[in-house]
C-alpha cells in the first residue's frame, strides 16, 4: 500500500513561536526577499503562523493557526496548471515540479489557502549565507512557483535508508523540518494509511477538522481545535 | 505587367453592365458556342448568377462538414490520447476527463470546418493561379467582360458580331492568355 | 445607399491606399513610438524579472490579465457582429464589416500577447503548445489555459480568414490600380482572382459557411476566457453566470470599439459619404441593447451573491461596492449603463458625436469591469490573514498604453495597405438597393438584399 503522507496540527499546543517558520526556511532554501519586497507582499514562507484575536478586550483569546500547503486530495491548484508542474504523486503529495513551471500563477490563484509562493525576482543569498544552502533542495529561479513539499527530500532519504536495510518505514522516521523544530510538539507528521501511526490516531480525534473543509478540497492536514469551553471556564474560575 | 501574348485564342468584349453582359451571353448561346468556353469576369458579383456557368449546388458544405468531423476526431484523440500517454493525476480528477475534452473537441471541430471551407474555396475557385488571368483595366471600373476561349476559327466573325450587337459591347479585344479554362 | 457610381466608389475608397499623406506618417510614428516604449518595458520586465510589475501575493493577476480579457472582449466586435449582420442581411452592414473584422484580428493578436507577457518565464511559453517535445510531456488539457490556447487559436485562424476572403476581390482591384512595386505585391496577394461568376459563387458560399461557424467560435472564446476564472474556487469567480456574462460584455465592448474606430476612419480618411449617421445609429442601438443586457447580468450576479450571504463572497461584494474599489465600481456603472442609456435612448442625442461619446465611455467602463472582476476577488480570498492589495507599476501602465497604441498602429497600417471598406460589397449593395436618405432603412431594401443572398 502506498504511503499517504499527512500532518496533524494541534492548536491547543501551538504557542505561535514561529520556530517552524525558521526551520522551514533553513531546510528548504526558502529565499529572503528583503524588507521592501516583503512590504509589497512578495515574502516567501512555506509555513506561516496566522494570528486571530477572538472577542472584545479584556475577554480576548488569541488563536495561532500554522498554515502551509494542505496537500489536498482534490487540489484546486493541480488541474489548472497547463504544464503539469503541479500534480499529485502516488503517495499523495501535491508536487510542484519547478522545471516544468512557466509561471502562469494560476495555481496560486486557485489555491484557497494562499500557500503558494512566487519568485518575482531571481533569489540571492548574500555571502556567506550561500554556505548554509541545503544541498538536498534545489533553489528556484525567477518566475517559478514554490510551496511546502512536506520536506520531500527527507521522505525520500528515509525511504532510501529503509530500503537499504530492507525493512518498511517506521512511524516517526520521517520528520519534516517544521515538526522537528516545534518545541511544543504541535505538529505531527505521518502516514495516514498506517492506522497505527501517531498522525492517523490524532486525525481520528473528535477535535480534528479541516481548514476550509466546506470547499471540499480534501486536505491531508488536520487541525485539532482548541477546547474553547474548557479554557473559558478556567478563566471564569479565576475571578 | 499585363501579359498579352500571342493574339490567338480568345475574343472578348467589354459590356457596360450585367444586363448587357447577359444579353451577350444569350447571343453566344444562340450561336451554339460551348458554354464552358464562355468567360464572364466582373469586379462585383453579378445578379444574373448562371451567366455562362451551369448552376451547381456545390460540395462546399459537405467538405466543411467533413473537415469538422476530422477536426473533432483529431481534437478528441489529442486530448484523450495525451492524457493516457502521460497519466498524471491532478485534483482527484479521472485520467481521461470527458467534460474538459469536449472543449478541445469543440474547438478543433470548428477549426476543421473553417480550414476545410477555405481550402475547398481555394480549390474550387482555382486559386491561387500565378499567371495573370484574362484581364482588362475596365473590369475594375465596373464593366463586365464577356469572352469566348479558343473560338473556332470559322466562327470568329459570328462571335464578334454577337459581342457587338447582343449587348453592345463597347470594345472588342482579341488576345491569348497564357492559361485559361 | 451612397448614391455614387461604381467608379466614384473605387476612387474614394482606394484613395487612402494609393495616396499617402503626412498624416499617415505622423500617426504611424507617434503610435509606433508608444509601441516601442511598450516593447522596451516588456524587455525590461523579462531581464529584471516579472517582479517589476505590481502583482504580489495574493493578487497574482493584475493589469496584464485585465488587458487580456479586455482585448479578447473587444475582438468580439468584429467577426461576430459582421457574421450576424451578414447572416441577417442587414443592408447597412456593407461599409462596416471590414473595419469590424480588422478590429477582431488585431484585438486578438494584442490580447493573445498578454498570456505571454504575464508569464513568469515567458521564454518557455511554447510549453503550452501541444507538440511532441524533448520534454516527453504534453500540456495538461484539463487546464483552462490550454482551452484558451485552442479557443484563441481557432478564433484567430477563423477571423483572419474571414477578413482575408472578402478582401481578395478588392486586392484584384488594387492590382489593377496600383503602380510600381506595390502592384507586384497586390498581384501576389490577389492570388490571380478573375471575378468569374463561378468564383463569386464560391466566395459567397465560403463566406456564408464561415459566417455561420464563426459565431459559435466567438461565443466559445469568451466563454473559455471566463472559465479561467470560473474554474477556480475564488470568491465571486466561481460562478456559473460567467460564460454568458463575459460574452455579453465582450460584444458590448466590441461594438463600442467598432463605433470609435469608424468615427476615426470617417474623419481621417474622409469617408463621410460612406459611414453615415445610419451606421452610427444602427450600431448605437445595438450598443444600447448590449448595455441593458450587461446591466441585467451585473444585477443578477450581485443580487444572488448578496442574497446568498456567503461570507467570503460578500467580503468581495462589499469591497467592490462600498470598499476600496467603490470609486471604480460606480464609475463603471456610470460609463456602462447611465451614460450610454441616456445618450443612446434619446433620439436627439443619438448623433454621431453622441454614439462616439457613449462608446468611449463604454470602453473605459468595460476595462474597469474586467479589472473589478479579477483583482478584488484576489485581494479577499478565504483566509483574512492573507488579504492584500494591488497597485500597478509604471511598467504595467506603459505596456497597457502601448497596446492601445498597437491597436491604432495596426489599424493605420491596415487602412493604408487595404481598402478599409469592402468595395465590391458596397457596389453590390448600391446596385441592388434604391438610393435612400441616410437614416432610413425600408423594407424593400431588406428584401432586395435578401434576394441577392439566397
Amino acid at each position: 500500500m502506498p504511503h499517504r503522507w499527512g500532518m496533524v496540527v494541534d492548536l491547543d499546543r501551538c504557542t505561535g513561536c514561529e520556530a517552524c517558520v525558521v526551520a522551514c526556511r533553513a531546510e528548504n532554501n526558502v529565499p529572503t526577499v528583503g524588507e521592501a519586497e516583503a512590504a509589497r507582499g512578495r515574502a516567501i514562507h512555506w509555513i506561516r503562523v496566522e494570528r486571530y484575536v477572538d472577542g472584545e478586550f479584556p475577554d480576548v483569546r488569541v488563536k495561532f493557526l500554522p498554515v502551509f500547503c494542505q496537500h489536498c486530495d482534490a487540489a484546486p491548484c493541480e488541474p489548472v496548471c497547463p504544464t503539469y508542474a503541479s500534480y499529485h504523486t502516488a503517495d499523495g503529495l501535491n508536487a510542484q515540479v519547478y522545471n516544468r513551471c512557466i509561471g502562469t500563477r494560476y495555481c496560486a490563484n486557485a489555491c484557497p489557502y494562499t500557500v503558494r509562493f512566487f519568485n518575482f525576482f531571481n533569489p540571492v543569498w548574500e555571502k556567506p549565507l550561500h554556505l548554509q544552502l541545503n544541498p538536498d533542495v534545489s533553489v528556484r529561479e525567477v518566475g517559478v512557483m514554490e510551496k511546502c513539499t512536506f520536506c520531500v527530500q527527507r521522505i525520500k532519504a528515509a525511504e532510501i535508508a529503509a530500503k537499504a536495510e530492507d525493512r518498511p518505514l517506521r512511524d516517526g522516521e520521517v520528520v519534516p523540518a517544521c515538526a522537528q523544530a516545534c518545541p511544543s510538539r504541535a505538529l505531527v507528521f505521518g502516514d495516514l494509511n498506517d492506522p497505527d501511526s501517531e498522525a492517523s490516531r490524532l486525525a481520528g480525534s473528535h477535535r480534528a477538522t479541516h481548514l476550509l473543509g466546506e470547499l471540499g478540497t480534501q486536505p491531508k492536514v488536520f487541525y485539532l481545535q482548541r477546547e474553547g469551553g474548557h479554557d473559558r471556564q478556567d478563566r471564569e474560575g479565576d475571578q | 505587367m499585363r501579359t498579352r501574348k500571342a493574339v490567338r485564342n480568345v475574343i472578348y468584349g467589354i459590356c457596360a453592365d450585367d444586363d448587357a453582359a447577359a444579353s451577350v451571353v444569350e447571343e453566344l448561346r444562340a450561336l451554339d458556342v460551348d458554354a464552358r468556353r464562355i468567360v464572364v469576369q466582373s469586379s462585383e458579383p453579378l445578379e444574373i448568377r448562371d451567366l455562362a456557368v451551369p448552376h451547381g449546388s456545390g460540395a462546399m458544405p459537405w467538405v466543411a462538414a467533413l473537415g469538422g468531423l476530422i477536426g473533432a476526431v483529431a481534437g478528441f484523440t489529442l486530448a484523450a490520447g495525451t492524457q493516457q500517454l502521460w497519466p498524471l493525476s491532478t485534483g482527484a480528477m479521472p485520467i481521461v476527463t470527458l467534460r474538459t475534452n469536449l472543449i478541445i473537441t469543440y474547438e478543433m471541430t470548428l477549426l476543421g470546418v473553417i480550414v476545410a471551407t477555405v481550402l475547398c474555396f481555394l480549390v474550387t475557385a482555382r486559386l491561387p493561379r500565378w499567371r495573370m488571368p484574362l484581364d482588362d483595366p475596365e473590369i475594375s471600373e465596373g464593366a463586365v467582360l464577356v469572352g469566348v476561349l479558343s473560338p473556332p476559327q470559322d466562327r470568329a466573325h459570328d462571335i464578334e458580331r454577337a459581342l457587338r450587337e447582343g449587348g453592345g459591347a463597347a470594345r472588342i479585344v482579341t488576345c491569348g492568355p497564357e492559361d485559361w479554362g | 445607399m451612397t448614391g455614387k457610381t461604381a467608379k466614384e466608389i473605387s476612387n474614394d475608397l482606394l484613395r487612402p491606399v494609393l495616396d499617402t499623406s503626412w498624416r499617415f506618417y505622423a500617426a504611424a510614428v507617434l503610435l509606433g513610438a508608444l509601441v516601442v516604449a511598450g516593447l522596451a518595458a516588456w524587455g525590461h520586465q523579462m531581464s529584471a524579472g516579472i517582479g517589476v510589475a505590481g502583482i504580489n501575493r495574493p493578487v497574482f493577476w493584475g493589469f496584464y490579465i485585465t488587458n487580456f480579457v479586455f482585448w479578447i472582449g473587444v475582438s468580439h466586435a468584429g467577426t461576430l457582429i459582421s457574421a450576424i449582420l451578414r447572416l441577417t442581411h442587414a443592408p447597412w452592414r456593407r461599409p462596416v464589416t471590414r473595419a469590424a473584422e480588422a478590429i477582431t484580428v488585431f484585438a486578438l493578436m494584442i490580447g493573445a500577447m498578454f498570456p505571454l507577457i504575464h508569464l513568469g518565464r515567458p521564454w518557455l511559453a511554447f510549453w503550452l503548445f501541444p507538440y511532441p517535445s524533448e520534454r516527453r510531456i504534453w500540456p495538461n488539457v484539463r487546464s483552462p489555459l490550454v482551452w484558451d490556447f485552442f479557443a484563441i487559436n481557432t478564433y484567430l485562424v477563423g477571423s483572419t480568414l474571414f477578413l482575408l476572403l472578402p478582401l481578395i476581390p478588392d486586392l484584384a482591384l488594387l492590382r489593377d490600380r496600383a503602380r510600381g512595386w506595390r502592384r507586384h505585391v497586390y498581384r501576389l496577394c490577389a492570388l490571380g482572382w478573375a471575378g468569374t461568376p463561378h468564383q463569386w459563387r464560391r466566395l459567397e458560399t465560403a463566406m456564408h459557411i464561415m459566417a455561420i461557424v464563426i459565431i459559435p467560435v466567438a461565443v466559445s472564446v469568451h466563454t473559455i476566457v471566463s472559465f479561467d476564472f470560473a474554474m477556480a474556487p475564488v470568491p465571486m469567480w466561481h460562478s456559473t453566470i460567467f460564460g454568458p456574462y463575459f460574452v455579453a460584455g465582450a460584444i458590448f465592448s466590441g461594438i463600442a470599439a467598432l463605433i470609435v474606430a469608424m468615427a476615426v476612419l470617417r474623419r481621417a480618411l474622409r469617408l463621410e459619404a460612406y459611414l453615415q449617421l445610419l451606421h452610427f445609429e444602427s450600431l448605437g442601438k445595438l450598443l444600447l441593447l448590449m448595455s441593458l443586457v450587461w446591466t441585467y447580468f451585473v444585477f443578477a450576479e450581485r443580487l444572488t451573491t448578496w442574497y446568498g450571504n456567503e461570507p467570503a463572497e460578500v467580503a468581495v461584494l462589499f469591497a467592490v461596492e462600498r470598499g476600496p474599489y467603490a470609486g471604480l465600481f460606480w464609475a463603471m456603472v456610470f460609463c456602462n449603463f447611465v451614460l450610454p442609456f441616456v445618450m443612446l435612448s434619446i433620439k436627439r442625442l443619438r448623433t454621431i458625436t453622441g454614439t462616439v461619446v457613449a462608446s468611449l465611455a463604454v470602453l473605459v467602463g468595460m476595462w474597469l469591469e474586467r479589472f473589478l472582476i479579477i483583482v478584488p476577488s484576489l485581494t479577499r480570498k478565504y483566509l483574512p490573514y492573507s488579504w492584500g492589495t494591488y497597485q500597478p507599476t509604471l511598467v504595467e501602465i506603459t505596456i497597457t498604453a502601448a497596446t492601445f497604441a498597437a491597436m491604432g498602429l495596426l489599424f493605420v497600417l491596415f487602412s493604408k495597405a487595404f481598402p478599409i471598406i469592402s468595395i465590391w460589397e458596397l457596389k453590390e449593395g448600391d446596385r441592388r438597393a434604391p438610393v435612400v436618405a441616410p437614416g432610413l432603412v425600408d423594407q424593400s431594401m431588406v428584401m432586395a438584399d435578401r434576394h441577392a443572398n439566397p
